[in-house]
């Protein structure tokens, strides 16, 4: 922790005042003039030994904020612990600190400094700053700064605490039409599996043989009478869709081939952000979603369903370094009864790039399949047949 | 509920008292109470249910437009004695129409600033018991309130940059703490510094650099007594009823009596007008009157009198008994002429007999409630004037050569010619009776002359302009014809002294109120009084009173309240206010400083020779001879060192206790290596945050300092050893430990400078 002492303007003012009445009463000797002078000065003493009583005896930490997401606000908190056993903490501002050495500010937008009114003798208070990505990636936040000014604003009292902490801002996500992505899933990706889960849930699948481990409750006991060995009814339950999302990025930023006056860079996040809403979308409808990112050498993702399964797929979008080198290799395509595959690509569309039913989209894709205003409201969303050819490229 | 609940009621409280303080100071009550009534008012109609706050720009205007008016006030009657006032009237007048604005924290900083600067400029105007009151709530009322307003400018900073934040989802709204706590804390922490503050503040008044007999005479004139007689000031003089003393006035046989007229009580006689100052003084330049002068002791009985001069107090003596109740001063207050003088305290008093002033030795002492009595002499002879005088009489003619300014002899002769010109022929200089007859008359012509409708008593002279070019003895005889007690006794005086009659000037108290149930006169500030004697024979002086005993009477009169009755209560307090607070100049400083420095010695002498007979019995007790002082000192060192120790060793440990938390005692004694290494890392440059292991925190040094981070981790093995393993160490492990984070602390010092 560093100290640091500031003048405010106020204190200049307050401290010209002082001098002013000092004068006055030195020069006109009036004892009630004497009496507000002394007073003046004695604030100034009470004012830096109470801010500092309290704040020099604080400790602070930051409290690690998980994750965040590109366009809504992080709350970031702050434990601040009063070490005082007597004087509490008030008006307290609790703000980080950009230009650190490895702190990377231009991701976000500027904090809102976190304010805690009060806090106890020995008493812990979380303080909440807000602050809103601005772009995918890592966040790192170096230092903060717990300052303040009570009691009279006369010094401003300044803690530094250096607390490097590292956190992932996952992609933007667009609410995307569900209309829109059912037709993503026009070339299958549902109906033709069964779950995994065997049991007496689900619907009638068949007969078969007993085998070990079956439950006692599943065998079918008429048919199994005229049987020479116990038949159990074969039992499942409807598979959610699957969806496997590629995206292409084997070619690196420089090399993307774009009409001029067009951030390579840009087009790049926003193909993760379409991939990211896909995605988003598509789990919160109940599906599957498994993510494979070509060109570069993440691991893939399989396809599972659950928000956890969308914080790690937005996890692994939100850890793609764009600045690292981009690999050609040869890009192994999913089977085509592992679900529908789309393969969301930058600059131009690569039929090479999965099977003949995979759907191709580029970044503009995203304003067809946005929601907008009428579809929020239960309206009928805009068909985009007209938009993507049987190779899913857009027209 | 939490301590912003009521802040704008905080705020109105702060405008009010403020606004109280200046009415109080400036006599402006009216004001005073229209401005308290829409201060109080702007909670309902700006911040209540339906308040509609006043618009910016009308706001502007109007504060134009009063700031305008007061530069017109300011520039029609330009006096810088007033200027102060007027800014303070402005300043009231903008705090509480700010009261009805839209307002921000900062906003209300301003409020706050400019009932502060109302204060201060009423603080140069009065120094009343009931403003000092005043300013000591609204001090206690402003720390509160800036406190206030800083979290008021916290909260709002915060909430404003919260509300700007743009994102695609809500934003958590900004919470404010509430419940009790945060409340009673920051109340009790208010009242704190507000009470430290008042400390400090009258430890600064105290050792403030005084000037020597100020005795807040720079600030308001108001009724009282004072030893000189200064004219020139044009203001008010403010009417106060405080209870100065009581006098009880016997007759030879102890009955008390009430005179047929106003009792003059004699405090200062000043013979000498000087013109350049306007002031009268006591003419020191006739060194037989220094010469003359005697002190008399008294012993302390009331029932004791000590003669003043030769003469023993005749049975016709009447006796005049002054008891004082508010005034500190080192005037003895008599009737003419006094003989004798006993006190309740031992006292030395000085004797002036020429004039027959009693002044009490110790400056300003005479007050606090004693009593004194005096024997007096109300028509005494030649022989009984002499016998108390002494020494050698004065020549059996007038010494007047004359009054300093001119003009005042013509308008003097003017006055004569038309009421008596036989005056104007000087007396026959061998026969002294003709010429103190003459004195007696033309004394008696100014008197009435003065006495007369062409002239009026008043109080108030802010009407009246005297030039500084003209003196304002002329000036009230020849122009304005208008002023009060110190004016017609000037006036008389001078014109007496224009025409070579011995005159003087005489200031002290007319008792008037006199008490049927205790039988004694009660003597306020407002009997002051300015009157003037006039030689009469060779040591004889007659009192001539130009102030009209109706004006005086009436204007007692119209002052008597029931609230009188009561007014005792609040003397008191105005007497340690007047005595402690505001005649608190450099004397009663320096007093205070020896008084204070003869107590501390005084102490210091009893210490020591408390010491010294302690160190003698215990040396006798035990038979040491000289050397057991020797002893005792040893013993005496040995006692320091170990409280020494045991202070360092319990601060120590609680020192770790606030660091590792409840632990056994063991834990406490065996783990205080842990402190050095703590030290060492914050030496280092790498203070341990309280959040992070010891563990973690060695492993994050092992980058920026292997060095350090090598020697630290066998010691914070240990600690874990010790805090969560329950291992005991011997005392060599002990040792051990200690001495490897001393080493520590010297690797962490060592290196610091090439640490980047």
């Amino acid at each position: 922790m560093r100290y640091r002492y500031q003048v405010n303007l106020a204190g200049v003012l307050y401290l010209v005042i002082t001098l002013l009445v000092g004068l006055a009463a030195t020069i006109r000797p009036n004892n009630i003039l004497v009496w507000v002078f002394g007073l003046l000065l004695a604030l100034i003493a009470i004012s830096g030994y109470v801010s500092g009583a309290a704040l020099f005896r604080m400790s602070a930490r930051r409290v690690d904020p998980g994750h965040g997401r590109v366009g809504r606000p992080l709350t970031v908190r702050y434990a601040v612990r009063s070490g005082s056993r007597r004087v509490p903490l008030f008006d307290l501002s609790v703000s980080e600190i950009e230009g650190g050495s490895s702190s990377d500010w231009s991701r976000f937008s500027r904090p809102d400094p976190a304010w805690v009114m009060h806090v106890g003798p020995n008493e812990v208070t979380h303080a909440e700053s807000v602050l809103v990505p601005n772009r995918r990636g890592r966040m790192r936040m170096d230092r903060f700064a717990a300052s303040t000014s009570f009691p009279f604003g006369l010094l401003g009292k300044r803690v530094i605490v250096s607390q490097p902490l590292e956190t992932l801002v996952h992609p933007r996500t667009i609410p995307l039409s569900t209309e829109a992505i059912d037709r993503l899933f026009t070339g299958g990706g549902d109906g033709d599996r069964s779950g995994r889960s065997a049991g007496s849930v689900g619907e009638y699948a068949g007969l078969r043989e007993y085998r070990s481990g079956d439950s006692i409750r599943s065998i079918a006991w008429k048919r199994s009478h005229s049987a020479t060995v116990p038949i159990v009814i074969q039992r499942a339950t409807p598979s959610p869709r699957r969806m496997q999302i590629m995206l292409d990025l084997r070619r690196a930023t420089g090399e993307l081939r774009l009409p001029e006056g067009i951030d390579g860079r840009a087009r790049e996040e926003d193909a993760i952000t379409l991939a990211a809403s896909i995605a988003e979308t598509v789990i919160l409808a109940g599906g599957e979603v498994g993510l494979q990112v070509a060109g570069s050498d993440i691991p893939d993702v399989r396809a599972q369903s659950g928000r956890r399964h969308l914080d790690r797929l937005l996890t692994t979008l939100a850890g793609i370094e764009l600045d690292a080198p981009r690999s050609s290799d040869q890009v192994s395509i999913p089977a085509l009864r592992s679900g529908v595959l789309v393969v969301v690509h930058v600059d131009r569309v690569d039929p090479s790039l999965g099977h003949d039913s995979a759907v191709h989209l580029m970044p503009a894709s995203i304003e067809t399949l946005r929601m907008d205003r009428d579809d929020r409201r239960g309206e009928t969303a805009p068909a985009i047949d007209e938009t993507l050819d049987t190779t899913g490229a857009v027209a | 509920m939490n301590p912003l609940a009521r802040y704008p009621r905080q705020l109105r409280v702060e405008v009010c008292l403020a606004l109280a303080a200046y009415s109080v100071a400036l006599q402006t009550f009216e004001l005073g109470f229209i401005l308290a009534v829409a201060a109080i008012a702007s909670g309902y109609m700006s911040e209540g249910p339906r308040g509609r706050t006043l618009p910016r720009w009308a706001a502007t205007v109007v504060a134009l437009g009063i700031a305008g008016w007061t530069l017109v006030i300011f520039l029609n009657n330009p006096l810088p004695e007033e200027t102060m006032a007027l800014i303070g009237r402005l300043a009231c007048l903008l705090a509480t129409l700010r009261l009805f604005e839209r307002r921000t924290a900062k906003d209300d900083r301003q409020v706050v600033m400019l009932c502060v600067v109302a204060v201060v400029a009423a603080a140069l105007y009065s120094f009343q018991l009931l403003f000092g009151v005043l300013v000591i709530a609204f001090a206690a009322q402003t720390i509160r309130m800036i406190m206030l307003n800083r979290l008021r400018t916290g909260f709002d900073a915060a909430r404003n940059h919260r509300q700007k934040i743009v994102a695609s989802s809500p934003v958590p709204p900004l919470e404010v703490p509430t419940g009790r706590a945060p409340v009673m804390q920051f109340r009790v922490l208010a009242v704190i510094c507000t009470l430290a503050a008042f400390l400090a503040a009258s430890v600064v008044f105290v050792i403030f650099p005084r000037t020597t007999g100020a005795r807040g005479r720079t600030l308001g004139m108001r009724t009282g007594f004072a030893p000189r007689v200064e004219l020139g000031r044009a203001d008010q003089i403010e009417q106060s009823n405080r209870e100065v003393f009581t006098v009880r006035w016997s007759d030879p046989r102890g009955e008390p009596i009430k005179w047929p007229q106003p009792l003059l009580l004699r405090g200062a006689v000043l013979d000498q007008w000087d013109p350049v100052d306007r002031e009268w003084v006591a003419d020191q330049s006739r060194r037989g009157r220094r010469r003359s002068i005697r002190t008399v002791e008294t012993d302390g009985s009331i029932e004791d009198f000590t003669r003043l001069g030769s003469l023993s107090p005749p049975l016709t003596a009447y006796t005049q008994t002054v008891t004082m109740r508010s005034l500190a001063t080192e005037r003895v207050f008599a009737r003419w002429a006094p003989v004798s003088i006993a006190c309740d305290e031992s006292r030395t008093f000085i004797f002036n007999p020429s004039s027959f002033e009693i002044t009490d030795s110790a400056t300003g002492r005479l007050g606090r409630f004693s009593t004194y009595r005096l024997k007096v002499l109300p028509s005494p002879n030649q022989q009984e004037l002499l016998d108390i005088a002494g020494g050698s009489l004065p020549p059996n003619r007038p010494r007047t050569r004359g009054f300093p300014v001119p003009g005042v002899r013509e308008e003097a002769e003017r006055i004569l010619l038309e009421r008596a010109p036989e005056l104007l022929e000087p007396a026959d200089p061998d026969d002294p009776e003709t010429v103190w007859q003459r004195s007696r008359r033309i004394a008696d012509v100014f008197t009435e002359y003065l006495r007369g409708p062409d002239f009026s008593y008043t109080l108030d002279l802010r009407r009246v302009t005297i030039r500084q070019d003209q003196d304002p003895i002329l000036s009230f005889l020849l122009d304005q014809r208008l002023g009060h007690c110190q004016y017609f006794a000037s006036a008389l005086c001078a014109l007496c002294q224009s025409m070579s009659v011995d005159a003087r000037v005489v200031t002290g108290f007319v008792a008037v109120e006199y008490d049927d149930t205790l039988d004694h006169y009660v003597v306020r500030e407002s009997n002051a009084h300015a009157w003037v004697e006039v030689r009469t024979g060779r040591i004889s002086w007659r009192e001539f009173d130009p102030t009209s005993s109706d004006v005086l009477e009436e204007l007692q009169a119209g002052r008597r309240s029931w609230a009188d009755e009561f007014r005792w209560i609040y003397d008191r307090f105005d007497f340690l206010w007047n005595s402690r607070i505001v005649a608190f100049d450099g004397d009663v400083q320096a007093t205070l400083a020896e008084e204070a420095s003869s107590v501390a010695q005084t102490r210091a002498e009893k210490l020591f020779d408390w010491v010294r007979m302690t160190a003698n019995r215990v040396n006798r007790y035990f038979m040491l001879g000289p050397a057991g002082y020797i002893w005792l000192g040893v013993v005496f060192v040995v006692i320091v060192v170990a409280v020494i120790t045991v202070f360092t060793v319990v601060r120590r440990r609680r020192m770790i206790r606030t660091v590792i938390g409840r632990a056994p005692n063991r834990v406490l004694r065996e783990a205080g290596f842990y402190l050095d290494l703590l030290d060492a890392f914050s030496r280092a440059g790498f203070p341990k945050p309280s959040h992070r292991s010891p563990m973690a925190h060695v492993e994050i040094l092992r980058e920026r300092r292997p060095d350090l981070a090598e020697a630290a981790a066998p010691l914070v093995d240990l600690f874990y050893e010790i805090r969560f393993g329950g291992r005991r160490l011997e005392s060599e492990s002990r040792r051990r430990a200690e001495s490897d984070a001393r080493n520590l602390l010297l690797i962490a010092s060592r290196r610091e400078a090439e640490v980047p």
